[in-house]
C-alpha cells in the first residue's frame, strides 16, 4: 500500500516532539450497497473511502490526525502538526525505526471477492429474498431488500518497529417487511452477515430468510399488548445476546475501565455473575462478522475469557488504555475507519453454551415472557442501566409457550442481570450488528444459549 | 493529484465513456478538535479529508459514486461503478443536472480568522474555560470536560453543462460540561456554542450559562402527572422542531412520510405561527447561496399565519409534483446522493418579552431539556413520548426545579396548540440550522409520579 520509507519517515516526524510512541494506519475501503425496494432495484451506490490516520502518545496523553492525500510532504506535515500538539518539534538525531514486515495468515479465507461478482448475480440474490418476503403472507405491503459488500485493506506500522497488513472482506443482507391491516403496521426484519465474500449469500436459504421475516411481522400484527410485571424472561439465541452485549460488555472494555467510569473497574476475581455465566470475546472465530485476523492496532485477535463460571477474569484492552491500567493489550483495539483513533472494543461477545435442556428451560416457568427477538435499547456504562425493546414475544403459561405480545421492553441494571441468568441452554448461535461507540461504528457478534433470567422489569402496558 | 488535474482527467474519461452529461461535488474538510480534562488537553484530533462525488447521465439513466482517492486507478474504478450504478438501477429517469444561473445571492459564511488560529490559541481556550467554570462556583465540584472545535470546508460542483461553483464555510464550536455535586447524585449539563464566526464564542458567556444550567438543577424533584399548560424553552423547541423537519421534505411526502401532504392552503397550525427556512439568514450554520445541484437558494415560508404555503423540493422531486425547485437539494455527506433537506429553519419570533410569557403563565412548566428525542419521537406519526426536565412557573416566577417527567403528545397538536410566541429566537448548536423563540402550548400531558 504505502513503502516502509514513506511510513518510516512519517514515524520519525511523529515522534519530533519527544513522544514515545507513533502509529500509522493506511486504510483502503471499497463499500457496496445495492437497494431494492418493491421488487425494483431502486439505488446502486458505491465508494472508496481512503486516508491515513496518524497517532502519537506521549505519557497517557495522545493526539491523532488524519489526511486522504499519502504524498510524503502531506503525512509528515500532518504529523508534525500532531506532535506539536504535545511539545515543540526539534531536529532528533536519536530516531531510529526498524521496520520488519510481519505476515499474518488470513484466518478468514475468501472465496469470491465482491468485485469479481457480476451486479446480476447480486441482484437474482436480492430477488430470492423479496419473494420469499412477498409471496407467502397477504398482509405484507412493503418488503426492502439491502445487500452490502466491504472490502477493506489496510497498512498497520508503529514505532516499535510493526509493519503489517490486512484484508477484511464482509457482506451482509438486510431484509424489512411491513405487514399491514389497514389500520396498524408491524416490521419484520433479518439481517445476517459474515466476513465472508459472495460465497456468504450461497449459504443462506435467501426466500426462507424472507419468509421468515414476513412471519415475524404477520405474527406480531395480530399479537396483544405485553403485560407490565417483574416477572421470569426467557431469552432466544442468538441476537438476544444483545442484552449481554449491551448490558455488560461495553462495561468490560478498558475504554470504560480504565478510567473508573464502569461497573465491573477493579473487580477482577470477583464472583459478578452467577456461576452458569461464561462469557467470551472471540475475535479468533473462522469467518464471523466480528472476527479479524489483526486488530486496528496490529495485534493478533485472541480468545478473552471474560467471565468463567461467574468470575471476571478480564476485560477488553487497547494499547493506550493497558498504559492507564498498566494491563496488556488483548487484542480488542478497533476503529471504524481511519477517521477515528483506536479502543478497546468487542468482537464476537457471547455467553457460552451451558448444561440447561431448552425445553427444561420453557417448562421452568408458569408465567413469564419468552423474548424470541431482540431490537435496540441503550445503555448508561457508568450505572450499568440499561433498557431494550422486544420485538416478537410471546407469553408463557405453565410451562408452555402461549399467546404472541407486542410493545415489551426489558429494563434493568448489568450487575444484576449477570446474577439473576440462572438457566443457560446449549444452542448457542449468533446474531450480527454494528456497535457504536467514541471509535466509530465497527461489525460486532452477539451470541449465546437460550438462557433465563429468573427476574427482569418487563414493561408495558 | 490536485483537484483540477483530477476533475479534467475525470471529465475526459467520462466524456470517452459515453456520458452525455455529468458532474462532480467535490469537497475539501480541514477540522481540529481538542478535548481537555483537568486543565490539560486529553485528546486532540487533527484532519484534512477531500473526497469527490461523481454522477454522470449514460443512455438516458442517471449513475453515481464517490471516492476519496485521487488517482487515474481510482477514476477508472468510479466510472465503472457509476456505469453499472446506471445500467442496474430502475429509478425514474427525473434526475437532473444543472445548467446554472444568475441568480446567486452573496453570504457571508466563512471567517478568515480561522486561518489564522493556532492549536495554541484553540487549546488555551478549551483550558480557559475550565478554568473559568471552576472559577465562578465551588459548587462545581469538577469538569467533566471542555471542547474546542474548528472546521473549514470548501466545497466545488462542475458540470459538462458550465456549472462552476465554489464555496468555503468555517464553522467553531466551543464547549464544557460541568458536574455539581449533591448529597447522592451527580447533577451535570452540558452549554455548547456554535458559530461561523470566532468572535461568538465568548469564553466568559460559555462559562457563566454552564455553571447556571447546573445550579438551576439542584434539588430538583418530579411533578404529579397530568396535563399542564407548558413553556417551551427556546433550545428544546428548536430541538423538537428539528426531528420533525422531515414533514416539510417534499420526496418524503412523495412517499408519503409527511403529515403534511395533502395540506397545501390549509390550516395547520394556530394563525399566530409563522416557520420558514431561510437559506440567507446572517450568520446562520445552514446558510448558503446555492444548494448541493448548484440552483440558488432563497428564503420561503412553509408555514403562514397556521397555513401549509407547500414542501421544500430539490430538482427531482419538484419535477414529479410540477412545481419549481425550492433551492432545497441538499447531500447529508459529500457522498451521499441529493435529497431534500432544509436551511436555517425555524418558528419566526414575534414581539412578546420573555418576561411577558412568565406573567402569563398562572401555573405551567417550563421545560428545559428533552431526552431520547431520536428514539422516543417519530416524524412520521408525530407521536412523541421523551423523557424531559424543567422548573415550575407560579404567577410568573419560577419556582422549583423538576426532572424525571416525561411529556408525551403529537407535532401536529403542539402546532395547533401554540398560545403565545416570543422574540428569543435562538439556534439550538445541536441542529445546525434549526431554532425557535420561546413558545407557550396551551397543554400537553406529563407523566411524573402518581
Amino acid at each position: 500500500m504505502l513503502s516502509k520509507d514513506i511510513i518510516k519517515n512519517t514515524l520519525s516526524a511523529a515522534l519530533s516532539s519527544k513522544g514515545d510512541f507513533a502509529e500509522v494506519f493506511v486504510d483502503d475501503h471499497l463499500k457496496n450497497n445495492i437497494v431494492l425496494s418493491s421488487g425494483k432495484v431502486e439505488s446502486l451506490a458505491s465508494g472508496r473511502d481512503y486516508g491515513i490516520g496518524i497517532r502519537i502518545i506521549k505519557g497517557l496523553k495522545s493526539v491523532y490526525a488524519y489526511t486522504n492525500d499519502d504524498s510524503l510532504t502531506s503525512l509528515t506535515n500532518t504529523a508534525k502538526k500532531a506532535a506539536e500538539v504535545l511539545g515543540n518539534i526539534e531536529d532528533r538525531e536519536d530516531i531510529n525505526i526498524n521496520l520488519v514486515e510481519s505476515h499474518n495468515v488470513n484466518r478468514h479465507p475468501i472465496i469470491f471477492v465482491p468485485a469479481m461478482v457480476d451486479t446480476s448475480k447480486k441482484i437474482d440474490k436480492m430477488k430470492l429474498v423479496y419473494s420469499g418476503a412477498v409471496e407467502h403472507y397477504s398482509e405484507i405491503s412493503q418488503a426492502t431488500v439491502r445487500l452490502l459488500e466491504e472490502d477493506q485493506r489496510v497498512l498497520i506500522a508503529n514505532s516499535d518497529g510493526l509493519f503489517t497488513e490486512d484484508r477484511r472482506v464482509r457482506s451482509r443482507i438486510f431484509v424489512n417487511t411491513i405487514a399491514s391491516n389497514g389500520v396498524d403496521n408491524q416490521l419484520g426484519s433479518r439481517s445476517p452477515g459474515a466476513m465472508m465474500g459472495f460465497e456468504f449469500f450461497d449459504m443462506v436459504d435467501l426466500e426462507e430468510l424472507g419468509k421468515d421475516a414476513a412471519e415475524s411481522a404477520v405474527i406480531m400484527l395480530n399479537a396483544d399488548y405485553c403485560p407490565a410485571g417483574r416477572i421470569p424472561v426467557v431469552i432466544e439465541n442468538g441476537f438476544g445476546g444483545v442484552i449481554f452485549h449491551e448490558a455488560c460488555g461495553h462495561s468490560l472494555e478498558a475504554t470504560g475501565v480504565a478510567k473508573g467510569n464502569s461497573i465491573f473497574a477493579g473487580k477482577i476475581g470477583e464472583q459478578i455473575a452467577s456461576p452458569k455465566v461464561t462469557a467470551i470475546d472471540d475475535g479468533t472465530l473462522s469467518n464471523q462478522w466480528g472476527s479479524l485476523t489483526i486488530d486496528d492496532e496490529g495485534m493478533l485477535s485472541r480468545k478473552n475469557v471474560l467471565i468463567e463460571n461467574g468470575v471476571l477474569k478480564s476485560y477488553m484492552i487497547d494499547k493506550l488504555n493497558g498504559k492507564r491500567m498498566g494491563m496488556a493489550p488483548t487484542g480488542n483495539g478497533r476503529r471504524q475507519s481511519y477517521r477515528f483513533a483506536p479502543t478497546s472494543r468487542m468482537t464476537n461477545t457471547y455467553i457460552a453454551n451451558g448444561n440447561d435442556d431448552n425445553e427444561d428451560i420453557i417448562r421452568s416457568i408458569a408465567y413469564g415472557l419468552y423474548a424470541r427477538r431482540m431490537g435496540g435499547g441503550s445503555v448508561n456504562t457508568i450505572t450499568g442501566d440499561f433498557n431494550f425493546s422486544v420485538i416478537e414475544g410471546y407469553m408463557i403459561r405453565n410451562g408452555s409457550i402461549d399467546m404472541p405480545v407486542r410493545g415489551a421492553s426489558l429494563i434493568g441494571n448489568g450487575i444484576e442481570i449477570l446474577k439473576n441468568i440462572d438457566m443457560v441452554g446449549k444452542n448457542l448461535d449468533y446474531g450480527q450488528g454494528m456497535c457504536s461507540s467514541i471509535s466509530g461504528s465497527i461489525p460486532t457478534n452477539v451470541g449465546q444459549p437460550l438462557i433465563r433470567v429468573n427476574e427482569i422489569t418487563v414493561g408495558g402496558r | 493529484m490536485e483537484f483540477l488535474e483530477f476533475k479534467n482527467l475525470l471529465f475526459e474519461k467520462a466524456k470517452k465513456q459515453g456520458f452525455s452529461e455529468y458532474e462532480v461535488y467535490y469537497s475539501n474538510k480541514e477540522e481540529s478538535s481538542i478535548n481537555v480534562s483537568d486543565e490539560e488537553v486529553e485528546g486532540c484530533s487533527i484532519s484534512s479529508s477531500r473526497g469527490a462525488f461523481f454522477r454522470g447521465m449514460i443512455r438516458g439513466k442517471l449513475g453515481y459514486g464517490y471516492t476519496e482517492k485521487f488517482d487515474e486507478d481510482s477514476i477508472d474504478v468510479l466510472l465503472k461503478n457509476v456505469r453499472e450504478c446506471a445500467e442496474f438501477a430502475e429509478n425514474d429517469k427525473d434526475e437532473i443536472i444543472f445548467r446554472g444561473s444568475d441568480e446567486y445571492i452573496d453570504v457571508a459564511i466563512f471567517d478568515e480568522k480561522v486561518n489564522t488560529l493556532t492549536m495554541e490559541e484553540q487549546v488555551n481556550m478549551a483550558i480557559n474555560l475550565e478554568k473559568r467554570v471552576k472559577e465562578i462556583s465551588n459548587e462545581i465540584e469538577r469538569v467533566a470536560g471542555s471542547v474546542f472545535r474548528c472546521c473549514k470546508e470548501e466545497i466545488s460542483i462542475i458540470n459538462s453543462k458550465g456549472l462552476n461553483l465554489h464555496s468555503k464555510q468555517s464553522i467553531l464550536s466551543c464547549g464544557v460540561v460541568p458536574i455539581a455535586k449533591e448529597e447522592n447524585n451527580m447533577i451535570t449539563d452540558s452549554e455548547d456554542v456554535r458559530s461561523i464566526f470566532l468572535s461568538d464564542i465568548n469564553i466568559d458567556r460559555i462559562a457563566h450559562n454552564a455553571v447556571n444550567r447546573v445550579l438551576s438543577k439542584k434539588q430538583a424533584t418530579s411533578i404529579r402527572s397530568g396535563r399542564y399548560r407548558v413553556l417551551m424553552s427556546n433550545e428544546v423547541m428548536g430541538y423538537f422542531l428539528n426531528v420533525m423537519k422531515s414533514n416539510f421534505y417534499g420526496d418524503l411526502a412523495e412517499d408519503g412520510k409527511s403529515l403534511f401532504k395533502d395540506f397545501k392552503g390549509r390550516s395547520v397550525a394556530a394563525p399566530i405561527l409563522d416557520i420558514m427556512d431561510n437559506p440567507i439568514l446572517g450568520k446562520g450554520l445552514a446558510t448558503r447561496s446555492f444548494d448541493d445541484e448548484g440552483v440558488p437558494t432563497k428564503p420561503k415560508y412553509l408555514i403562514k399565519n397556521g397555513v401549509f404555503l407547500g414542501f421544500l423540493h430539490n430538482l427531482k422531486s419538484s419535477k414529479k409534483q410540477g412545481v419549481k425547485t425550492t433551492g432545497n437539494g441538499f447531500k447529508g455527506n459529500f457522498s451521499s446522493p441529493i435529497k431534500v433537506s432544509a436551511t436555517n429553519l425555524y418558528i419566526e419570533p414575534k414581539n412578546v418579552s420573555f418576561q411577558s410569557l412568565l406573567n402569563s403563565m398562572e401555573f405551567g412548566i417550563y421545560i428545559t431539556d428533552l431526552e431520547g428525542i431520536h428514539s422516543g419521537a417519530d416524524p412520521i406519526t408525530g407521536d412523541f413520548s421523551l423523557s424531559a426536565q424543567g422548573r415550575i412557573i407560579e404567577n410568573g416566577v419560577f419556582t422549583r426545579p423538576i426532572k424525571q417527567i416525561t411529556i408525551a403528545g403529537n407535532f401536529l397538536e403542539v402546532l395547533r396548540d401554540i398560545e403565545i410566541v416570543g422574540d428569543d429566537l435562538k439556534f439550538n448548536p445541536y441542529t445546525i440550522g434549526v431554532g425557535s423563540p420561546s413558545v407557550i402550548v396551551r397543554e400537553l400531558s406529563i407523566a411524573g409520579e402518581n
